[in-house]
């Protein structure tokens, strides 16, 4: 049971395990694991909902079945995801509100107000981005990635990169204090 | 196959559900929910969400063929369109950097009590309703079909045999992972 219980596993262990979960999800279900879509879907659910002329005008909801404003596979599985991690978070005793993370604060400073704005900006450019590209670090970084998608491939270099150059210029910490983990 | 398909028929809505559970599970104990854990491998200080993603792609995909070899599974490959595929990767990496969190870990921190976390999802339904917005534009200028090549993989890229090409990736893969252990080894818990 401690192994259920601990608060991080080996990234090995986990990296295999998802990729086992690969595997279920195309046998059972014949599909990719994939969580940017299913955004598209709430978005549309709730322009339904506040605007509905707005939405039946909406061509991109309308592009495709998987827009669709009603739960399908994808949009369960990111329910899941929201179940899953709080299963584990609460059997790990691992759940406490976090509004200016440890980097943030250390780089930035402790404001609330400057972290949730940016954090704001960052998820809008974040699924922009995705549903351009057509996929997140789910849908083309590992289900694309193992399919050895050629795009999906090139999505996981570019991001990556924009990822890394944006992180080091944002991100300064002093270098002798590493962050107090735990 | 026939069997479990039939089985499953009309609870797929189950079948996502439970899966997303695991998935959920996993991102959590991997770290990958951490705004810490994320940034810092954007950083080249934590190499944790790369060797999740690298170990999960290699194990996945080796096993995907091999179901696929078996005629068990279907590839379902997104187009590669290069175009959208620069411009979009790039945004979604810059966004990814500043938010700490990709939008499945996303929705997981905020499981976890991460209330920046939260805020990142409302921008996300935002990013999806705006890229909805800008979606019969980028149209009208052929953007989403700029340098579309359809349905493309590295086997056929580089017209070498898939088992050939997974030995060379997956050594490579390991090659890394022994670098990475001497570089930047594994936390203890």
């Amino acid at each position: 049971m401690n192994w259920l219980t601990a608060k991080r596993w080996s990234p090995y262990q986990v990296g295999l395990l998802i990729g086992v979960l690969c595997w279920v999800a195309f046998y059972i279900s014949d599909r990719p694991l994939a969580a940017s879509a299913a955004f598209a879907k709430s978005a549309a659910m709730i322009e339904k909902a506040a605007a509905p002329e707005h939405y039946a005008e909406n061509k991109y909801f309308h592009s495709q079945e998987k827009y669709a404003p009603v739960p399908d596979w994808q949009w369960m599985l990111v329910v899941g995801i929201f179940a899953g991690a709080l299963f584990s978070g609460l059997i790990s005793r691992d759940i406490k509100p976090e509004i200016v993370p440890e980097v943030w604060r250390s780089g930035i400073g402790r404001s609330a107000a400057l972290r949730l704005l940016w954090a704001f900006i960052g998820g809008v450019a974040l699924m922009f981005g995705a549903r351009m590209a057509g996929g997140c670090a789910s849908g083309h970084g590992i289900s694309g990635g193992l399919q050895l998608s050629v795009g999906s491939w090139t999505f996981l270099g570019v991001s990556f990169l924009t990822g890394t150059v944006t992180a080091c210029l944002v991100y300064r910490t002093r270098r002798s204090k590493t962050p107090a983990q735990q | 196959m026939a069997t479990i398909t039939s089985l499953l028929e009309g609870h797929q809505l189950i079948a996502g559900l439970c899966i997303g559970f695991v998935f959920g599970m996993l991102l959590h104990k991997g770290g990958i929910t951490k705004f810490d854990v994320v940034v810092n491998q954007f950083r080249l200080r934590d190499f944790t969400v790369l060797k999740v993603m690298l170990t999960a792609i290699l194990v996945g995909g080796v096993g995907i063929y091999a179901l696929k070899a078996g005629g068990a599974v279907q590839l379902h490959l997104k187009p590669t369109v290069f175009g959208p595929i620069l411009i979009g990767g790039a945004i979604s990496g810059i966004g990814m950097a500043l938010l700490g969190y990709c939008p499945a870990a996303g929705v997981g921190s905020v499981a976890g009590g991460s209330v920046h976390g939260l805020v990142g999802v409302a921008g996300m339904l935002v990013g999806a309703g705006a890229y909805a917005e800008a979606y019969p534009y980028f149209k009208e200028w052929k953007l989403l079909e700029w340098l579309g090549k359809g349905e493309m993989t590295f086997p056929e890229l580089l017209g070498i045999n898939t088992w050939l090409l997974w030995i060379l990736v997956g050594g490579g893969t390991v090659f890394l992972f022994l670098l990475l252990e001497i570089v930047a080894p594994a936390k203890r818990q």
